[in-house]
């Protein structure tokens, strides 16, 4: 009688101890849970590999593990970014550098949280050979509505050109068709997909901004000041979040490309492994500034100062930017 | 005696049967080639003419939708001062051609001062097939830097576009046909334009398959793979990206060849596999057909019936052998036995 007691007890601490744990590890999940911060982030362009490293993040947990709860909002392409953070759609956007001190002299509250882009991809292909940018005189140009216009317009104004310019939204339909002779490219993305056109292209086709002393950097992480204000310590760990997963991407780039064609299907967008591998080995390339061999994923202030003293040449700026301001210490 | 003996007849009757068996499986391999040739020429020439055969429909189809959009072009011109008639063009469009997915109306900015910079109607089918109309034109559909409205604009031509995944539309695969309107000095007015879906090209190219050893395939303009077997191919890859990194000169070759729009039959290698291709182009929307076939793909062809053939062969090699070595052991056997009757 007694045995069958203590066995009735003992079986009922295992209960309750089985119990017990159950509880504490729904009530740790849902802590755990629970202590996610939602950040909706929007890239300047729909999902390709030039974002591979916040898909990674996601997929592979890093933002989680940061206690982020990271939402990838995707533009349309005719979609202006800035106008994300405006309606509150987006608390993180990325952006070129020359359009975000733009749009902060416009008085838009812009910060640099990460620079991601440390070098120029632009550049532009023609037809035909080139003799420099004067060269493009006489030839319809294709250029983006969205997206390097400032610096397309500055190059053109230092060098006192004009040109017959005709603006597009994407792609490369509009230089192939032959209704344009030359036309806006990026090296990691419409360069490519010349090649895949079955274009041969020789380097005499190309003026690369970059070569002609306009190697700035482009895309950069943005958030308003405010946000940056009152959510300091949730952007340091999506900062490191994101450099994880960059680095985790240049480490497995095919993994990475996988989890982003992925994504691209998803949202039937066309894609294929040469493109993708292509933009991404690019992408990862202009991620490390010239002469150096890793990537900082801070804006410099060189770089910084050289973009300034670019817009104040080209009356774009009234009175230069400051630093600290734009990219302020966390 | 021994030097004549049994064991020669032996050696005698293998040498006699290997001979026959080499011999017939000459004639039987000459013969093989000589079939090869003779099908893969007929399975080339069937696939040229079921590939003219294909270009007639596409080209009639084509033809179909250029025709729906000229009927109404005389009706948009003479109601350019009234928006509310125009309204229902496109809707007119759709309603007398069912193989018309979508059409739209879109003018010059400004056009009509009284509406605004834009001015752009579309009617479409919806999921139940009933006709839609909607408003486009406007900041969020910016049409005025759309490859359909543009490039037939700069290039003052009709323009078949580059196929796209119409995304909450048709949720298809599809091409738009555009047409510049001028007036009557000449000055652009709008584009008119019908959208067709590919599903009828899909269903036509791949029925255009002349054995399971040969498949078809459509080239857009730009290269990208309008209609393939495999369905991953279409509309992400195009016909270079596969060769870009091999330096493959043949295939690269035949692929320029294509979307320049010529029409050949050409020769290739994948492998160790020679593979044949026949291609045509198709002028009016710059797409081009392929059909490929394995150049040894008489074996396969023949499938089960091969081995009828091996069986055969051996078989009669096995009974050919056993009859020439009784043959050779009963003339050995008269030869020994009259040697005998001299000794």
């Amino acid at each position: 009688m007694q045995k069958k007691i203590v066995m009735c007890r003992s079986r009922h601490i295992f209960v309750m101890t089985l119990l017990l744990c159950l509880g504490m590890i729904t009530q740790n999940y849902a802590a755990q849970k629970g202590a996610l911060t939602t950040i909706n982030f929007c890239p300047q362009w729909t999902p390709q590999s030039q974002f591979a490293g916040y898909i990674v993040g996601i997929k592979k947990g890093f933002y989680r593990e940061a206690g982020i709860q990271l939402n990838i909002k995707y533009p349309f392409s005719t979609d202006n970014i800035i106008t994300y953070l405006d309606k509150g759609k987006a608390q993180i956007i990325t952006m070129n550098l020359l359009q975000a001190m733009l749009e902060r002299s416009k008085g838009k509250n812009l910060v640099n949280l990460m620079q991601t882009s440390q070098q120029s991809g632009l550049l532009i292909v023609a037809k035909y050979p080139l003799e420099g940018l004067k060269s493009l005189k006489g030839m319809k140009v294709g250029r983006w509505r969205m997206g390097h216009s400032e610096l397309i317009d500055l190059v053109m104004r230092e060098g006192d050109i004009q040109l017959d310019w005709e603006y597009f939204n994407n792609g490369i339909n509009l230089f192939l068709s032959g209704a344009v002779q030359a036309t806006t490219a990026m090296t990691y993305n419409e360069y490519i997909s010349l090649f895949e056109a079955g274009m041969k292209i020789k380097e005499k086709q190309l003026i690369r901004f970059a070569d002609i002393g306009y190697n700035i950097p482009e895309d950069g992480i943005y958030v308003t000041e405010s946000y940056l204000k009152n959510n300091r310590a949730l952007l340091k760990k999506f900062i490191m979040a994101t450099r994880k997963s960059w680095e985790w991407t240049r480490a497995h780039p095919q993994e990475a490309l996988n989890m982003t064609m992925e994504v691209m299907r998803r949202l039937h967008i066309p894609c294929n492994q040469f493109h993708q591998e292509g933009m991404l080995k690019e992408v990862l390339r202009l991620q490390v500034k010239q002469g150096e061999t890793q990537p900082t994923y801070v804006l410099n202030e060189n770089d910084f100062h050289f973009v300034n003293v670019l817009l104040e040449r080209g009356g774009f700026l009234k009175m230069p930017l400051s630093f600290i301001e734009f990219k302020p210490k966390l | 005696m021994n030097k004549f003996g049994i064991p020669s007849a032996i050696k005698m009757s293998l040498l006699l049967s290997g001979l026959a068996a080499c011999l017939l499986f000459a004639v039987l391999w000459v013969t093989c080639m000589v079939v090869r040739e003779r099908n893969l020429e007929r399975v080339l020439k069937e696939a040229k003419t079921r590939q003219l055969k294909a270009n007639t429909q596409i080209d009639r189809m084509i033809n179909a939708v250029e025709l729906a959009i000229e009927d109404h072009v005389w009706s948009v011109e003479h109601n350019l001062q009234n928006p509310e008639v125009l309204k229902t063009i496109p809707e007119q469009v759709v309603a007398a051609n069912p193989m018309i997915f979508g059409s739209s109306l879109a003018f010059r900015p400004h056009f009509f001062s009284s509406i605004g910079e834009y001015f752009m109607v579309y009617s479409y089918r919806d999921g139940k097939g009933v006709i839609r109309n909607k408003d486009l034109g406007g900041p969020s559909y910016d049409y005025f830097f759309m490859d359909w409205y543009q490039i037939p604009r700069i290039l003052k031509t009709n323009y078949w576009s580059e196929p796209f995944f119409d995304l909450g539309g048709g949720n298809m695969l599809m091409v738009t046909y555009s047409r510049p309107l001028y007036d009557k000095k000449g000055d652009f007015l709008a584009i008119f334009s019908a959208d067709i879906s590919l599903n009828w090209l899909k269903k036509l190219v791949l029925s255009n398959n002349v054995n399971t050893h040969c498949y078809t395939f459509m080239l857009s303009r730009n290269g990208y793979y309008l209609v393939h077997p495999n369905a991953n191919q279409v509309i992400n890859e195009t016909i270079f990206s596969a060769i870009i990194n091999v330096n493959d000169s043949e295939r690269r070759s035949i692929s320029e060849k294509m979307i320049a729009g010529k029409s050949a039959h050409e020769t290739f290698t994948r492998g160790d596999t020679l593979l044949h291709i026949v291609f045509s182009g198709i002028p009016r929307t710059g797409w081009s057909l392929g059909t490929v076939c394995r150049g040894n793909s008489l074996w396969k062809a023949l499938g089960q019936s091969s081995w009828y053939i091996i069986v055969l062969c051996i078989c009669s090699v096995v009974i050919q052998s056993v009859l020439i070595f009784f043959i050779v052991i009963r003339m050995y056997r008269k030869f020994l036995g009259k040697s005998k009757t001299v000794n």
